[in-house]
């Protein structure tokens, strides 16, 4: 510990006298790693496992029902309403849940101003919740299919009834009264992923509403048709060839994983029989990674950037050992004296760590500062990664150990070059 | 204390070999001071480097205060250099930026010597050197004279089994060289065993024992014989 | 000058200038790809696009009111909305859309002769035509002319068939298509008077972008029904063409005008078309800004490293030059062998710079889609890699030259 202190007030000593230098290198390093560590911000939020204790066992449901032949048609992910009923009649899975998304405007019914409130709208079945382990704060799930119930979310109970306990108050949509059954505590799902097709890192759902009372309210819906026939309405679609909802299960087992493959399958035969015409059968069940992975949320641009980066930070490792191996060599002379007098060759390296280290942290710091500015810098050009990443503990011990090591890789050649240099000729 | 026997040291490059010290053999025996001299190229430095423990050599033996360095690994020389050793270089080689403390400090530091232990022998040796007030000078605030007398001090505060002085007084005028002389006489006198390698006869002549090296091996011993100036010097 | 001194020299200090060369290669393959995207941002962004991009304004708004929920309401406020806002001061027309040119996805479907046969397949673009329903103007409001046939009249008005029960399949619609949609769903004969899956096609519009992200022809692919979509839970658009110049000062005034009507909708959005165009491309040109951002960055870099690598030869060469200058050599001779040293540095940087460049164009063309590297955008990098290497030698160079042919004499 004393060798440590004595080579640390040496360090000080020296990044002082050569100031400039050393600001030089640590500022041109800590841009590096702050770039670098700005990237791997984005693209670790972005690769984040929404559901790290069970992402194996949920699992999107892709039904090969779509009746076209064209090669160019990918299996869909979404479903017809008959569908997804099916789906839900299953006695397999732990947990099933089908959704779509819908938006209305909303307003608390007590409240005494008029204006409503845009919300985001998850018309679901009550599966959602434990799927998803979407906490309770207050109050629970519907019961009934086609209650005038919803739940709400933390943010949209703040907004319209300050945060209090608004299980058994009404909301109005369209000016129709739903009862509130419950409410979410804080919750963000990142990314969201049965949302992964569009959208995966906005906001938590505002509203989640009972599938049947959603469709019977006519809240919107996007749908993919294939034939000419009409849907007028929403709730039209029942019965119709309109695909528009998407199936998650919770499948525990590799047992009930089998089971729910021949579920699906024997869907997909039943339908041609009676009279689909549809592709070889390619069911396919993907748990939350692969889905994530298959929808591509982390973004292209930003793997290409990290490409980029991670050049620039090799750049500017290397650039950093250029200049201290210029620095070792007009230091030279000190080291070979400290040879002379009795230091080992493992005393140097040792100084030269403590050194590295010293440079390493002045590089975190100034690395965590610039990285937050890239963050800010990517955010304002890529509006879209708003809510994508924040710098958390992780990426700050992240941010410090590449430093560290960016510094240790830049000062390692210089040190064992200087280390290795023949004493005679050095204090002749 | 110092004993060499038939050591050699050949220096290649790629297409020459020069035999910087051929079948050199030494005994320094402790409380002697022996002067080295010969023509420049004679291969003084490589013996002084060989000796110190700052170059390897290529045959023979060489024994240190009773240790055989042969087969002795880099941390092991090191220590032998730390403890034994003490080197006085022609340049000095003071590290500017550090005080007259800190330079002396510098090798106690290898030694694992705590602070008390460090400070009372930094303080000793600037004592014994005659620089005990100025602990806190950077060496550039000081005359040649007196940076020899503080590369002096810095070798002694460790103690050592034996100096080594390269041409100590080569940069210095001829008054701060009697100076730097005469503490290393009463150095002598005072039990230090001490190998200094000079160019200058009359240097030589004041030192009791001489030895000339050429063209790497050894001539002659004691050319010059102590007289009676060299004594009242170092009175 | 001595290229064999030149190169023993540097392979003296082989790491350093492997590092150098390194960085140089680096910040070479860099810059090209970099000038390759913003290139092509920009090109995207400058593409001609078939329409008056500058003289419109688009308007997205929701109803928030159950009351809209009655599609006769929905269009007679939506009726009211583009009279009001066609009397604004500076309109010179405006009409309802479902949707707007220059996006992703929207309401596309397939679009096939009637009697196509039920075995054949559809090329890929057909079964994605986006289709366009707006009033009899929708296409003139956007400033796209009609070349064949007739542009679409109040009485090709669907929308009245539409929302009454056993209406709507007796009906033949009309439709106006634009001319590459046309060649391609009818490659072999005219395609005006044809019967498709969605209607008679009685005109044929110029075309114009529609999808930019489609390849070749199926950019343009689009169809145009005169018919108002009135479910309350879909964004409506309204598109606004004003007079040149008129941009900002009707924009302005757009939201109060709408609400004036009936205030319980949200307006979404009031956006200048050009702006959307720069939104649409906004994660090619951020792209191409972060890659700008970080070639800047490692030539700062770069020049830092190279000037560290040109002092650190002067200094370590101090004595050999000073013998030079003793010898003889002029203080010119001296620059010119330290700046002949950074230049034999970017010629093999150059070299390696290639690999880099195309190495890296194929890492990235497997996350993005980037053009190839060409020979012109290499030549520039690989001078500007010379001019700021030469930059950063200058003064370590220009130091040389204070060094007196009394170096060499000085002993040290």
């Amino acid at each position: 510990m004393e060798m440590f202190n004595y080579y640390l007030k040496l360090s000080l000593r020296n990044l002082t006298k050569h100031r400039l230098f050393f600001s030089l290198m640590i500022a041109s390093l800590a841009v590096g790693v702050g770039v670098f560590v700005a990237n791997i911000a984005i693209i670790k939020s972005m690769a984040n496992d929404p559901l790290p204790h069970k992402s194996d066992k949920v699992f999107n449901v892709s039904l090969n029902i779509w009746t076209n032949d064209n090669p160019n048609a990918k299996l869909l992910h979404i479903m017809r309403y008959d569908d997804a009923m099916h789906l839900l009649n299953n006695e397999i899975a732990t947990h099933t849940m089908v959704h779509y998304q819908s938006q209305v405007y909303t307003r608390a019914v007590d409240s005494k101003s008029l204006s409503r409130v845009q919300a985001i709208v998850r018309a679901t079945t009550p599966g959602f919740f434990p799927l998803t382990d979407a906490p309770f704060a207050f109050g629970g799930a519907w019961q009934n299919d086609r209650a005038q119930q919803v739940v709400i979310s933390d943010s949209l109970n703040k907004q319209l009834f300050n945060g209090i306990n608004s299980v058994g108050k009404h909301i109005d949509v369209d000016g129709k009264p739903l009862e509130i059954v419950g409410v979410l505590a804080p919750w963000q799902l990142k990314p969201k992923f049965y949302q992964a097709a569009r959208e995966p890192f906005t906001p938590t759902d505002d509203i989640f509403a009972p599938l049947e009372t959603a469709m019977d309210n006519e809240w919107s819906v996007r749908v993919q048709n294939m034939s000419t026939e009409l849907i007028k309405t929403v709730s039209d679609s029942r019965g119709k060839n309109a695909f528009f909802l998407q199936a998650f299960t919770q499948l525990d087992t590799p047992e009930q994983k089998m089971e729910m493959q021949n579920y699906l399958d024997n869907y997909s035969d039943l339908r041609k029989e009676a009279g689909e015409y549809l592709r070889a059968n390619d069911n396919r069940l993907l748990d939350v990674n692969q889905w994530l992975e298959f929808n591509k949320v982390v973004d292209e641009q930003m793997l290409a950037f990290g490409l980029a980066s991670s050049l620039f930070l090799a750049v500017c490792i290397f650039n950093a050992s250029s200049l201290l191996l210029a620095r070792y060599h007009s230091a030279r002379f000190e080291s070979g004296l400290r040879r002379a007098v009795g230091a080992r060759v493992k005393d140097l390296f040792y100084q030269g760590l403590v050194e590295s280290t010293l440079i390493g942290a002045m590089c975190a710091v100034l690395a965590l500062v610039f990285s937050w500015v890239f963050l800010q810098l990517s955010i304002s050009l890529f509006p879209a990664l708003e809510n994508t990443s924040d710098i958390d503990i992780g990426l700050i011990v992240i941010a410090i150990s590449i430093a560290l090591i960016s510094s240790f890789l830049s000062m390692v050649y210089p040190l064992l070059s200087s280390c290795r240099q023949s004493l005679s000729t050095v204090l002749k | 204390m110092l004993k060499m026997n038939n050591i050699s040291r050949i220096y290649r490059s790629d297409t020459i070999q020069t035999h910087a010290l051929r079948d050199f053999s030494l005994e320094v025996k402790a409380g002697e001071f022996v002067a080295v001299t010969g023509p420049s190229g004679s291969g003084k430095s490589t013996f002084l480097n060989v000796a110190g423990l700052l170059d390897g050599f290529d045959q023979g033996s060489y024994e240190l205060d009773g240790v055989n360095i042969q087969g002795l690994n880099d941390d092991q020389l090191s220590k032998l250099r730390n403890e034994k050793i003490g080197f006085i270089f022609q340049n000095y080689n003071l590290i500017p930026d550090f005080n007259l403390f800190d330079n002396i400090d510098m090798p106690l530091r290898y030694r694992g010597f705590d602070a008390k232990e460090r400070k009372r022998r930094i303080t000793h040796a600037l004592e014994q050197v005659g620089l005990a007030s100025r602990a806190d000078y950077l060496p550039s605030q000081l005359s040649g004279g007196q940076q020899q007398r503080v590369a002096i001090a810095r070798a002694l505060a460790g103690e050592p089994k034996i100096l080594l002085a390269d041409e100590p007084t080569g940069n210095l005028d001829s008054l701060m060289a009697r100076q730097v002389m005469e503490l290393l006489h009463k150095l002598n006198e005072q039990g230090s065993t001490i190998i200094m390698v000079t160019h200058d006869p009359d240097q030589a002549r004041s030192i009791s024992r001489n030895v000339q090296v050429i063209d790497g091996q050894i001539t002659d011993h004691s050319i010059y014989a102590p007289t009676n100036e060299a004594i009242e010097v170092s009175a | 000058m001595n290229i064999k001194a030149l190169i023993k020299s540097l392979r003296l200090r082989k790491f350093a200038t492997t590092l150098l060369l390194l960085q140089l290669s680096l910040t070479i393959g860099l810059m090209v790809n970099t000038v390759i995207l913003t290139l092509s941002a920009v090109e995207k962004l400058e593409r001609p696009l078939g329409f008056d991009v500058d003289q419109l304004i688009a308007v997205d708004l929701l109803p928030t009111s159950g009351a809209f929920r009655d599609t006769d309401y929905f269009r007679s406020i939506t009726q009211q909305d583009i009279a009001k806002i066609s009397q604004i001061d500076g309109v010179i027309s405006a009409a309802h859309y479902n949707q707007l040119p220059i996006q992703r996805g929207g309401w596309n479907g397939n679009l096939q002769p009637a009697d196509f046969p039920e075995d054949k397949v559809l090329p890929k673009y057909l079964n994605y035509v986006p289709q366009f329903y707006s009033s009899d103007i929708g296409l003139e409001n956007l400033g796209v002319e009609i070349i064949a046939g007739r542009a679409l009249n109040q009485s090709d008005d669907f929308t009245q068939a539409y929302y009454t029960p056993g209406e709507s399949e007796k009906t033949e619609r009309n439709i106006v298509v634009t001319e590459s949609l046309a060649k391609a769903v009818f490659p072999d004969k005219p395609a005006l008077g044809e019967l498709t899956n969605n209607g008679r096609i009685v005109g044929i519009a110029k075309d114009f972008t529609v999808s930019p992200n489609h390849p070749k022809d199926a950019k343009y692919y689009a169809l145009f029904g005169n018919f108002m979509f009135s479910q309350a839970d879909y964004t409506q658009r309204y598109i606004v063409r004003v007079e040149p110049g008129q941009l900002e000062r009707v924009a302005a005034k757009l939201k109060d005008t709408i609400l004036a009507v009936q205030p319980e909708r949200d307006i979404l959005k009031v956006e200048a078309m050009p702006d959307r165009l720069t939104e649409f491309y906004g994660k090619d040109t951020g792209l191409a800004s972060l890659f700008a951002m970080l070639s800047v960055l490692m030539i700062v870099v770069t020049i830092i490293s190279s000037f560290a690598h040109a002092h650190f030869h002067v200094t370590q060469q101090r004595k050999f030059i000073g013998i030079r200058r003793a010898l003889g050599a002029r203080k010119k001779d001296i620059m010119l062998y330290v700046f002949s040293e950074n230049w034999l540095m970017s010629l093999l940087a150059s070299i390696l710079g290639i690999g880099v460049m195309i190495g890296l164009n194929i890492g990235l063309s497997q996350v993005i889609t980037i053009d190839k590297p060409d020979i012109l955008l290499y030549c520039l990098s690989v001078l500007i890699i010379f001019v700021s290497g030469s930059l950063a030698t200058w003064l370590p160079a220009f130091k040389t030259t204070k060094i007196s042919p009394l170096t060499a004499t000085r002993t040290l």
